[in-house]
């Protein structure tokens, strides 16, 4: 196995053994998969810097990286800015581990013949990538043995990170990033919470308002406005629109009441309503926890009609567990559950399904009030109605008991 | 027949409902990251070296203090100023500038500057205890573990504000210093007459002096605080004034201790080996309370940072390396994590409950530590606010530059002055 800490440092030597400089980086490929070395940068003294191309490199001993016959120093120039170097775009960064799901540091990176290319395989986040570049890997492995303790390996595949950090230019971020941004937005929240605000805002710009809307839905309403108030404000807008109300008036009601009056007021009007809405319901009442988004339809509709409506509705309804009946003017008459609905003969009616009594809670009441409700009864959400019985929304079981799960499990 | 529901429109805005229960926590978060930095600043380890101070020296080490507060202010507002530039910890930004091994050398330094202080928090519990008759080998356990079980298990955040408001009990000085009616002349005279004493212990005050109140571990836990509040550039300029306003406030209280002990302690040549003796300076206030006023005062201030600083140290550790955080995981998850936080805790305790050790001669020696240690962290700081591949245009100006390299430099040759010293006066006692 070969690192880029037992590299750096080596001595360069020309074709005769003399020496010539020290290698202090290596100088990687830009594509995605499994970069190659291009070239070495060496120093000598503080001043003097060249950028050696890899074709004039004969060979890699342990000691020492011997030139080829006729290579001279002098020709060469000093590296580049733009260019991609391992040991200072990559080492010691911080790198996203996408199987994991984590941000990690890299102590080391693993390299590998391959014809007669060197390229990158791995990332060390271990240990043992610590001990060697603090030069006491023999002395921490020789005590490993003693004490028959074993160390962790923790290398990780080039082909499950991510980098985080610039040095690379924007067309191949959005390439590179792509793994990332189609991780489940509850991974991508936890990332979130390991980044910097500029990496954050990075990677922001790198996921549309639909993805950004899905991961702030999987955090803390506080941490979620963090994020928020860090983009700016047309952006943020329009992520709101993309949230489930709910989650959006959660989020706003952390933020000043004029910052979240101004966002609001940037929102297209239908989306703003919502969630003005259930913002004007205290905290923790079955208003302010329920969802605007839901299914009803009127109690003549046949199991047939039902089912086809069902199958026609947009991806804005967050949980299709219920059929709900109203009349004209949106009083609740009814339930059905999906359930009943697949199994049900075609040509019946939802009223001649629905049972006798529905239980509903009103926007006013606690939480408490809807938690018996769904225990009592093992609904999985339970129907909201205000004045005159007009159903408002639904409180899912999951909304209704979030606030009371413990914080590490959230 | 519409699949989904329509919506009463809504006459009015009625979104105020919520907001007026969220209102305390607004005024709550207003106290910004440096003025609470500054509130854990006045810890036992500095009540000791100001109460030392006025007790030892009277009114001559006023000056310094007008000083360091210039100073404070300036450190301060650099590591702000990086984690509103950079959006990362201190301890990041020195392993990926510095690499491995700088890293390892400035975070062992971090880590003996704080178990230094970790004793000096439970000596502050010792002797808050034995001023109400409890001996420290009750005191200390019970703090430690108290301490432990609730940053790993408990809620963190309501018994720190039980311990803040604790530890306001010292502003009391402020009060006593009044009262005692200072030559208030002599006291103007002597903030702007720089005086000095050539010898030995008043190196060992002036060095405690300086390093309990631009302590290394503030550096990290600061600029973390400024990260984590999600302070950018753009909102820059308000963090800024926080971090003046926590500067000055610190040395305010710090001002009135030294005024407070000077007229009452140095008056009357009292030498302070104990928190009673410390307690004298407020009895014009408390009268026959002074002890128990000051008692409290200390257990709170000692407890504040006894859970802050070792929990914030390990952080940074941990940031830097890239070992697994976090207070809810377990030993299996997290055990550098724990392991270190626990360590630390559990060293701290320990030294404080060797047989007769003087609890005030170690609660100044810890912050000499401290003050040797800082000119190390000082100089990674201002590699790294100064380069401008990190900090673009926001490098430090140039009277920046002078403020911090000229006190890096006045403070390393000092701290090398002090250790001299040391030497000598152990080989020829």
């Amino acid at each position: 196995m070969l690192f880029f800490s037992q590299l750096q440092g080596l001595p360069v030597v020309d074709s005769a053994g003399r020496r010539l400089a020290r290698l202090r980086d290596l100088s990687l490929s830009k594509e995605r998969a499994l970069p190659h070395v291009q070239g070495l940068v060496a120093r000598s003294g503080f001043r003097h810097r060249w950028m050696i191309p890899w074709e004039l490199v004969e060979r890699l001993d342990h000691d020492r990286v011997t030139l080829r016959a006729g290579a001279s120093l002098a020709e060469l120039p000093p590296p580049d800015e733009r260019e991609r170097l391992l040991g200072q775009d990559l080492l010691d960064c911080q790198v996203v581990d996408v199987n994991g799901a984590k941000v990690v540091r890299v102590n080391d990176v693993q390299l590998a013949s391959h014809g007669t290319q060197v390229i990158v395989i791995g990332v060390d986040i271990g240990p043992w990538g610590l001990a060697r570049r603090l030069g006491i890997a023999e002395f921490v492995a020789a005590l490993s043995n003693l004490f028959q303790f074993r160390m962790p390996e923790g290398i990780v595949p080039w082909d499950v990170i991510e980098p985080l950090d610039r040095g690379q230019s924007e067309v191949q971020l959005k390439v590179a990033r792509d793994r990332l941004t189609r991780l489940h937005p509850a991974d991508l929240a936890d990332i979130f919470q390991d980044l910097g605000y500029e990496q954050r805002t990075q990677l922001l710009a790198e996921l549309d308002d639909a993805q950004v809307a899905d991961v702030l839905e999987e955090m803390d309403p506080d941490e979620a406005a963090d994020i928020l108030v860090e983009m700016p404000e047309e952006r943020a807008a329009d992520v709101l629109e993309e949230m489930e109300p709910d989650e959006a008036a959660d989020v706003l009601g952390e933020l000043s009441e004029t910052r979240a009056e101004q966002l609001i007021g940037l929102m297209e009007a239908d989306e703003a309503e919502e969630v003005r809405e259930l913002l004007s319901h205290p905290e923790d009442s079955a208003g302010s926890l329920m969802t605007p988004h839901y299914v009803a339809l009127p109690a003549r509709t046949t199991v047939t009609e039902a089912i086809a409506a069902c199958q026609a509705l947009d991806q804005e309804v967050e949980s299709l567990t219920y059929v709900y009946l109203v009349d004209e003017e949106g009083k609740l008459e009814g339930v059905v559950s999906l359930r009943e609905l697949m199994v049900a003969e075609a040509d019946l009616t939802l009223g001649e399904m629905s049972p006798s009594v529905t239980h509903h809670v009103a926007v006013t009441d606690d939480q408490e009030e809807v938690l018996r409700l769904l225990i009592r009864y093992g609904f999985q959400s339970v129907p909201v109605v205000s004045e005159g019985d007009r159903l408002v929304g639904v409180v899912t079981w999951l909304d209704a008991v979030y606030p009371l799960v413990p914080e590490h499990l959230r | 027949m519409s699949p989904t529901s329509d919506l009463p429109a809504l006459q009015e805005p009625l979104i105020s409902l919520r907001f007026n229960r969220k209102r305390w926590r607004l005024m709550l978060a207003t106290l910004g990251p440096g003025i609470i930095t500054a509130s854990a600043d006045n810890d036992a380890g500095g009540i000791a070296t100001y109460a030392t101070a006025g007790a030892t020296y009277g009114y001559d080490l006023l000056w310094a203090l007008l000083v360091i507060t210039v100073v404070l202010a300036v450190v301060q507002e650099m590591v702000a100023r990086m984690g509103a530039v950079t959006g990362r910890g201190l301890s990041a930004l020195i392993r990926e500038r510095f690499g491995v091994r700088w890293t390892t050398f400035a975070m062992g330094v971090l880590l003996l500057a704080n178990v230094a202080t970790c004793i000096a928090e439970f000596a502050g519990v010792a002797a808050a205890g034995e001023v109400f008759g409890i001996p420290r080998w009750l005191s200390v356990p019970l703090a430690a573990v108290g301490v432990w079980l609730l940053v790993v298990k408990g809620n963190y955040r309501v018994v720190e504000k039980v311990f803040l408001g604790l530890a306001l009990v010292l502003f009391t000085y402020v009060v006593s210093g009044i009262l005692v009616h200072p030559p208030w002349g002599q006291v103007l005279r002597a903030a702007v007459t720089p005086t000095i004493h050539w010898d030995h212990d008043f190196l060992l005050v002036l060095v405690a002096y300086i390093g309990t109140t631009i302590t290394p571990w503030m550096q990290f836990f600061l600029q973390s605080s400024v990260v984590d509040k999600g302070i950018t550039v753009k909102s820059y300029g308000y963090a800024k004034l926080d971090v003046f306003v926590g500067a000055f406030l610190t040395d305010f209280v710090a001002f009135f201790i030294v005024v407070a002990t000077a007229a009452t302690l140095h008056a009357r040549h009292i030498h302070i080996d104990s928190a009673a003796d410390a307690a004298l300076a407020l009895a014009p206030i408390a009268g026959p309370y002074a002890q128990s006023l000051f008692a409290v005062g200390l257990l709170g201030a000692s407890l504040l940072a006894a859970s802050v600083l070792p929990l914030s140290t390990t952080y940074a550790i941990c940031e830097a390396f890239g070992w697994e955080t976090g207070v809810n995981k377990g030993f299996d998850e997290a055990p550098a994590f724990l392991g270190i936080y626990t360590a630390m805790i559990v060293l701290g305790a320990s030294v404080v409950l060797i047989p007769g050790l003087p609890l005030f001669a170690v609660l100044l020696a810890s912050q000499d530590i401290n003050g040797v240690l800082l000119p190390v962290i000082l100089v990674f700081m201002l590699l790294l606010v100064n380069d401008r591949r990190i900090m673009g245009v926001h490098v430090n100006g140039r009277g920046f530059n002078l403020v911090a390299w000229g006190t890096t430099i006045v403070l390393s040759v000092l701290s090398v002055l002090l250790l001299v010293g040391s030497i000598w006066e152990l080989l020829a006692p």
